[in-house]
């Protein structure tokens, strides 16, 4: 189990590492804090390790998400699932 | 057969015998003594370090058709490999001599097996000659030189400092005294007196890591002489930082191709004009779909009277100006990052350039929607602040494309090593 302020702060942590600015508010756009998907990939696996289970999610599911907000939603989601 | 010097010595011990004694010694333990008439086709299973230049001292005395084994290489599969191959397997010292043994008799004097590692899938047998084993007689001065040879017995670079050993007079060898580790390494070279090593990257890379840098700078060395692996400019300039007055050599070598490359200009790869050496020329070099093809008269090859023959080494190079790099085996794969494709060397190349890391690898890890992201394993120079991720991916952005960059490191104690003395990748 992960709570959505954890995978937070492994969001943050993976934009510190690359010199970007870290972020509270939720409604901001992946786009706008340079949050790519080399990023979202390294999230999960983060995640996964984490929780000690393989995410399982189909790309659809990937489609509706653009802010911060919305990751932290999917990423609580999959992983309550694994 | 070049003439053996048969006055040279092997330190297996602080007094040293000569290749004369250790045929004797070979011989009073059942080793040897076939008439002249009958050769022995055999493969020499050594149990230890003695029995092994014992062995190799009748091998080349005799003009012997054999393999030569280590015990800890020895397996059912191996021993099935050489019965099959025509080969009497003898495990020496053993309740076998090749006097005794009878069934297995050669029409080809002189003919020397080795297996090679099986990193890349089952061990072969290569058939080698003296001629074609005995590859530095021109690099050698012939002034007294006292050699370590850390290698697994009977792989081809014992082979290549056993011959300068037993046909380059004043050549002396001393075998590493226990389990493979930088700090057996130094030792022996100061307790026997070493001048020459010949050696991986990878064991120098161990020496720095566990023998402080005074006492590696208390080394006396004329000679060293890497290879067995992709050798990087960072090593180079360590070790000519420290030796600033010794020989460095770069040998790329494989027991198919024979040793092709010789480079003393402390640069990594070698110079492109390499590439045009011309049939004249004892070693020929092509470089075709980006891998490095070999035409050697020291070649396996060569060994069966086919000296015409190019071989395609395996591994994959690259011609950047005037120099030609290795960026590792073909069958090592790319890394595929959403599309883009990077070689594992590639990255290891930049992450090596950071002072602090003194050894790394990269590797493929599965991950969602971009298939891999690279991750490293590193090994931090002692003395040195461990850097964070965020220093490592900080060194590698604007020299590797962003994604190349690994997302996870992990820290390792030590450089896991292999017996044959190269890392485990």
């Amino acid at each position: 189990m992960i709570t959505r302020e954890e995978i937070r702060e492994l969001m943050n942590q993976i934009l510190e590492r690359q010199g970007k600015r870290t972020v509270d508010d939720e409604g901001e756009t992946l786009r706008s804090i340079g949050f790519r998907s080399l990023d979202f990939s390294e999230l999960a696996l983060r995640v996964e390790r984490r929780i000690g289970h393989e995410l399982n999610f189909d790309a659809s599911m990937l489609r509706r998400i653009s802010s911060v907000g919305d990751t932290l939603d999917f990423f609580e989601e999959v992983s309550r699932r694994a | 057969m070049p003439e053996l010097m048969a006055g040279n010595r092997v330190f297996l011990d602080s007094a040293g015998v000569t290749w004369e004694e250790l045929a004797s010694r070979a011989m009073e333990r059942g080793l040897g003594g076939g008439s002249a008439s009958r050769i022995p086709r055999v493969a020499i299973i050594a149990r230890d370090n003695a029995a092994a230049f014992e062995a190799v001292a009748v091998m080349a005395r005799d003009r012997l058709d054999a393999v030569l084994l280590g015990y800890d290489r020895f397996s059912e599969g191996i021993r099935t490999l050489l019965v099959g191959s025509g080969y009497e397997v003898i495990e020496y010292p053993g309740s076998s001599t090749i006097a005794a043994s009878g069934e297995r008799v050669s029409n080809t004097m002189g003919r020397v097996g080795l297996l090679t590692s099986g990193t890349t899938g089952n061990p072969k047998l290569i058939r080698h000659t003296w001629e074609t084993l005995f590859t530095v007689e021109r690099a050698t001065s012939h002034e007294r030189r006292c050699w370590l040879i850390p290698y697994q017995v009977g792989t081809y670079a014992w082979f290549q400092l056993v011959t300068m050993g037993l046909f380059v007079a004043g050549q002396d060898l001393v075998p590493l005294k226990s389990e493979v580790s930088g700090a057996a390494f130094v030792e022996t070279v100061f307790e026997y007196g070493v001048d020459c090593v010949s050696s991986t990257p990878t064991l120098w890379r161990l020496a720095f890591l566990e023998v402080p840098i005074q006492r590696l700078e208390e080394m006396q060395l004329r000679q060293i002489t890497l290879g067995g692996e992709i050798i990087d400019q960072a090593l180079l300039d360590r070790l000519r930082n420290l030796f600033p007055k010794t020989r460095i050599s770069q040998v790329y070598a494989s027991s198919e191709a024979g040793a092709c490359i010789v480079v003393q200009d402390g640069k990594a790869g070698f110079p492109a004009r390499m590439l045009d050496a011309t049939s004249a020329n004892a070693v020929q070099l092509k470089i075709q779909d980006g891998r490095l093809w070999v035409r050697s008269r020291k070649s396996m090859a060569a060994a069966l009277g086919n000296n015409l023959q190019w071989i395609d080494t395996g591994d994959r190079v690259e011609q950047i100006g005037d120099r030609v790099f290795f960026l590792g085996r073909v069958e090592e794969g790319v890394i595929n990052v959403g599309g883009t494709k990077l070689r594992a060397r590639e990255i290891e190349e930049v992450i090596l350039q950071h002072p602090s890391v003194l050894w790394c690898r990269v590797h493929p890890l599965r991950a969602p929607l971009v298939g891999n992201l690279p991750e490293a394993d590193f090994v931090v120079t002692p003395k040195c602040l461990p850097p964070s991720d965020t220093e490592l991916m900080a060194h590698c952005r604007g020299r590797l494309p962003e994604e190349g960059i690994p997302r996870f490191w992990n820290r390792l104690d030590s450089i896991p090593i292999q017996p044959s003395l190269k890392a485990k990748l």
